[in-house]
């Protein structure tokens, strides 16, 4: 089953970058379902490794489901951003449910349905950062996403800019700024 | 902040960046002229660039680096043959040594290594020892060791088989502190069992490696890796000297888990982990193996001592001592070991016999940090499923359709603004943008490339053009649905007439309709491009149909509004559930059953019509209405501030509050379905079911002194007044039961009489009042008014009634003495929902235009009520449940029930919406 899901998803990742939009759609949740189960591992504090950070899940999942040999880096760069949204959606709804227990209200619909007693150190920032970056995606996407893809994904700057199809000097504008705007509104 | 004003920051942010600092500040004064609000938002800005801090430049992490060989790929003399997975550093591969032509594996770091690592390899080279995965050569980034096929070590083992392996590691061992070599780095995952015996890898070359964030050369002398610690020994945590002794440690705590199959030191977390392995003793062998023999608990506890000095010093001692405890009998004739091996078995061949080496699955080599645990296999794929917002300042349009395009990237939908203006947007799901549409809203189809989209308007329809943004109106004439038909043509329906068909050579009718028997609407094309779908209502129902586009007659396919999802799937609309019924569109018939996919999908104005569409590649878009309503019951101080809540997010309704404060009693569960009366101990924060046999029990109404609650119950197919002790303690006892609907208002202090209400099918409900002071209790009117009146209180003494009618056309609050004597007064100006008194009488709260007000109350002065004040604006409250706000008694603080903001639709995507299909 390995082997098989390996190939789907470097075919996929092959396939999205050479234009097929739909094999976007088969890979999400090809990801989604293997991210999801690190992280709900790693929030359970299963993987022995309290000091494993989310990079380490996304590493094997990349491992586990990517066939090493025949990625070329645009694939790659493909794949991770295609994590880099998943993990964010699957952190921030992890930081925000523990925020609700520690409030003593019902958690209302957990994603992660296990009870989470370990998070990573930063799940405070996350929850504000991800509301800053929604406010930022009202007027203008591009930005959130390739803070979306830099921060959450670890895209380098060609990477990214790979992905939403625009020059590296723009990719690098939009953190420029984005960053900026985001660490006001952060501190603010 | 609009994208217009956007930009311009931006545009001025980089020009501004662009100048030198000295001639920056004049710049913006320029570039932003009078508009300082402009200026020192772009000020701000350039200080964020310029200061490091940011919590956005340390990334939640880095991909892995693509130290990726390709299969072939020639590394000097070595032929890479097939990844074999990754190790703590780095890629690991097999490869073949073209030269001597025997297989290797090459482990490939992530960067170069440093002359002293090379130097240390050099010495493991020199190596050689049955027990040691060899290391054959050094290059400048990457390492070739011999090539090992085995398996993971498992515990538990037997005795024997676990200390022979223990032994032979310990000679590899000794034969590396022979030559000066530490390993440094001895757990169960850098052991492998091959057909030849125990395998030790990776000898302390992890710890030094580039790449695990730590210096090299600290990292010889402190040992210390980020990584886990359950395998360091106690010198290496408090970061002292490693010596040969600290890999008999390592050697203890894998014989140890060999034998019980557990690890040594095991907790939640590294801090404990630490303080484990620093202070505490491991479990006991004998509570795990209780037949182990003794002499076996001493190797293993001098193996694991604190203290360096006070373990086995030499590894070659240690080998002779677990050679010689192999052969002990155990203490005991065992049950517990499944078969101890015959007498003359030597521990070679009985790994054989364990069908380890059978098992050789394709190997994780050295460094891969394995736990003794086999690693599950992948689970299949979940169910994606997200909502997508609606634009900001925006809702939903309640009775449009999100329509998914067929490539399922894209969303279209409307929108309704606050000022109730629609508007078209499209959300692309990759980017996750939605931009607008200069469009008027109306149904709406994709084509099959989803670069176009066809909308109905008024007086025909238009082809939008994505990709240029271009519209043509493609339909002149008013339609009541268009959809594409093969090849760029389109079908469209025409009230009255049929379905027609624009093709190439003109168009033709491809339905009729007999004049005044109802409509055909919404084609679809299936696949194939003959056959269409299509709706044929007909004022009281609305079928499916089949047409064909040679004007074939149509047939009937189902009794309700459809719509064709590949794989072979009708979708259609059951209740508020989404089903799936099997269809095979080359013949156009349905079979087998439907299956339901989704519930509480929302619809629009008919029943039938839900709200929601599918792809072709197994993306579902719909409304849905938010789960069931819940409430929040929150405290508020005069001036608006929330300052706490009462108990968690529940369908509340009807909240009063106890006399003394210290109580709360409410309604809680769905309005129509079985609703409870709890009471909340408000300091303690516990809750308490009252009543609850008689289905909805509602409108909890303290008595004077707190010790009982009437209440309103539907105990006999109408409500009805009951009583029961506050505490729950006691049978309900009834108060007034009748044929009509009646709820408690108020006891009034004094005890002597109940307000309540009763239906009234004129006006719909009247206020009664019950006199408590005779047995029975008598109910008289209190208002017999041609107008609705339904909720009342009085006041604490008892002479002045404050109650709720809609006399004058709209419900508002009045007052009148008691016993009245031909006065009242009108308390709210505007529409009002609720009242209450405060506890001494001398203030009147009333809600008006979602604000909660105050007004004084002098009851000695001719006009006793003073001029209404705002406290503050309440949140958004169910208005009409009775008391959605209470008053503390002191009028200091208020309880308000708060809700939802209501109607707001939802729009959920699911991908992959077959999948939903497998798991029914």
């Amino acid at each position: 089953m390995m082997a098989s899901a390996q190939e789907g998803v470097t075919a996929l990742l092959r396939a999205w970058s050479s234009g097929d939009g739909a094999a976007l759609d088969r890979l999400v949740p090809l990801v989604y379902g293997e991210l999801h189960r690190m992280a709900r591992r790693y929030l359970r504090g299963e993987n022995h490794a309290p000091s494993l950070q989310p990079t380490a899940l996304v590493n094997e999942a990349y491992l586990r489901l990517v066939d090493v040999t025949r990625m070329r880096w645009q694939d790659r760069a493909h794949f991770f951003a295609v994590s880099a949204q998943l993990m964010r959606r699957i952190l921030v709804e992890a930081a925000r449910t523990r925020g609700r227990q520690k409030r003593g209200g019902d958690a209302v619909r957990v994603e992660l349905d296990e009870s989470i007693d370990t998070l990573p150190a930063r799940a405070t920032e996350l929850l504000a950062l991800d509301d800053a970056l929604h406010a930022l995606a009202q007027f203008d996407a591009r930005k959130a996403r390739v803070v979306e893809l830099r921060f959450f994904g670890g895209l380098s700057v060609e990477e990214a800019a790979e992905v939403l199809q625009v020059s590296p000097q723009t990719v690098l504008r939009d953190w420029k700024l984005a960053r900026a705007w985001l660490t006001e509104e952060l501190a603010g | 902040m609009s994208p217009e004003r956007w930009r311009r920051v931006e545009d001025i942010y980089h020009a501004a960046l662009d100048e030198p600092p000295a001639s920056r500040a004049a710049f913006l004064v320029e570039a932003c002229g009078e508009d300082t609000g402009l200026r020192e938002r772009v000020e701000a800005l350039i200080r964020r660039t310029e200061s490091s801090e940011s919590p956005l430049d340390r990334p939640l992490w880095t991909p892995p680096e693509s130290t990726v060989l390709a299969r072939d790929a020639l590394l000097g003399p070595y032929r890479v043959l097939e990844p074999i997975g990754d190790g703590g550093m780095g890629r690991v591969y097999k490869a073949l040594d073209t030269r001597l032509n025997r297989i290797v594996a090459i482990k490939i770091a992530k960067g170069q290594f440093t002359g002293r690592f090379q130097r240390e390899a050099r010495a493991i080279s020199a190596l050689n020892h049955p027990n040691i995965c060899t290391l054959y050569d050094v290059g400048p980034d990457y390492l070739v060791m011999e090539y090992v096929e085995g398996s993971p070590l498992k515990g538990p083992l037997p005795p024997e088989p676990a200390l022979g392996i223990a032994a032979a590691i310990a000679g590899a061992l000794d034969a590396a502190h022979r030559k000066g070599i530490v390993h440094r780095d001895l757990k169960p995952g850098n052991i492998l069992l091959t057909e030849s015996g125990p395998k030790l890898v990776d000898f302390g070359l992890a710890r030094q490696t580039p790449g695990t964030g730590v210096s090299p050369d600290s990292a010889t002398d402190l040992g210390m890796i980020a990584g886990t610690p359950e395998y360091m020994s106690p010198e290496q945590l408090q970061g002292h000297p490693i010596t040969e002794r600290s890999d008999i440690f390592g050697l203890g705590l894998v014989l140890y888990e060999l034998l019980t199959g557990h690890r040594a030191f095991e907790a939640d977390n590294s801090a404990s982990l630490i303080a484990q392995i620093l202070t505490a003793q491991p479990r006991p062998l004998r509570s795990f193996q209780p037949y182990v023999a003794p002499a076996v608990e001493r190797i293993l506890d001098r193996c694991l001592a604190k203290d360096p000095e006070s373990r086995w010093q030499s590894a070659r001692d240690l080998k002779a001592e677990l050679e010689w405890a192999a052969t002990l009998p155990p203490d005991i004739p065992p049950p517990a070991f499944a078969s101890p091996p015959p007498a003359g078995v030597t521990p070679r061949r009985y790994w054989k016999r364990l069908g380890l080496a059978a098992a050789a699955v394709a190997v994780i080599q050295a460094g891969l940090a394995l736990s003794l645990q086999w690693r599950p296999k992948p689970a299949p794929a979940e169910l994606i499923r997200f909502d997508v917002d609606p634009p900001s300042a925006s809702r939903f349009y309640e009775y449009g359709v999100p329509q998914v395009s067929p490539d399922g990237r894209k969303v279209l939908f409307a929108a309704a603004g606050d000022d109730g203006k629609l508007s078209l947007w499209i959300h692309n799901i990759p980017t996750g943008e939605t931009s607008n549409v200069d469009l008027q809203p109306g149904p709406a189809a994709w084509s099959e490339d989803g670069g176009s989209v066809l909308v109905t308007q008024a007086t025909g329809a238009v082809r939008l053009d994505l990709a240029r943004g271009r519209k043509t109106e493609v339909i002149h004439e008013s339609v009541n649905s268009a959809a594409w038909g093969p090849g760029g043509t389109y079908l469209f329906g025409i009230d009255g007439r049929g379905i027609f068909w624009e093709a190439k050579d003109g168009r033709r009718q491809v339905t009729a309709l007999a004049p005044g028997k109802g409509n055909h609407t919404q084609p679809q094309l299936l696949p194939g491009g003959r056959g269409f779908l299509f709706g044929k209502l007909d004022g009281i129902s609305a079928e499916t149909w089949l047409g064909w586009l040679d004007g074939r007659p149509p047939k009937p396919v189902l009794n309700r509004p459809a719509w064709f999802a590949p794989p072979g799937y009708l979708l259609h609309y059951e209740g508020d559930t989404v089903m799936a019924q099997p269809f095979d569109p080359s013949r156009g018939e349905v079979r087998g059953a439907a299956r339901p996919l989704v519930p509480r999908v929302s619809h629009s104005a008919f029943p039938t019509m839900g709200q929601y569409s599918v792809s072709q590649n197994g993306v579902l878009a719909y409304f849905r209405t938010p789960e069931a309503q819940s409430m929040l019951l929150a405290w508020y101080d005069r001036t608006g501030r929330m300052v706490g809540t009462v108990g968690g997010p529940a369908e509340y309704t009807n909240p009063a509050l106890s006399p003394d404060g210290k109580r709360l009693a409410v309604s809680i569960g769905p309005p129509g379905g079985n609703r409870s009366i709890w009471v909340f101990d408000l300091a303690g924060q516990t809750k308490t079911r009252l009543a609850f046999e008689a289905p909805e029990n509602t409108n909890p109404t303290w008595s004077p002194d707190g010790s009982e609650i009437a209440y309103g119950a539907n105990n006999a197919g109408h409500r009805d007044l009951y009583v029961r002790s506050a505490s729950g303690a006691g049978p309900m006892r009834v108060l007034l039961e009748s044929n009509v609907d009646k709820s408690p208002l108020d006891w009034s202090r004094d005890g002597r009489f109940l307000l309540y209400n009763s239906a009234n099918g004129a006006t719909s409900r009247d206020l009664w009042v019950l006199a408590l002071d005779g047995f029975p209790p008598t109910p008289s009117l209190f208002l017999g008014k041609p107008y609705r009146a339904d909720w009342a209180a009085a006041s604490p003494d008892c002479h002045w009634i404050l109650y709720r009618s809609n006399e004058g056309g709209t419900l508002g609050i009045h007052l009148q003495p008691l016993p009245p004597d031909g006065r009242s007064w009108r308390v709210s100006k505007g529409a009002s929902m609720q009242a209450a008194w405060r506890g001494d009488g001398r203030e009147i709260f009333f809600e008006s235009g979602g604000a909660m007000m105050a007004a004084e109350f002098r009851p000695g002065e001719p006009n006793p009520l003073g001029e209404p004040q705002e406290l503050f604006r309440l949140p958004p409250v169910q208005t009409f449940g009775r008391n959605f706000f209470v008053a503390s008694r002191d009028g200091q603080r208020f309880l308000v029930e708060e809700v939802e903001p209501a109607g707001r639709l939802r729009l959920t995507v699911v991908e992959d919406w077959p999948k939903l299909l497998e798991n029914r």
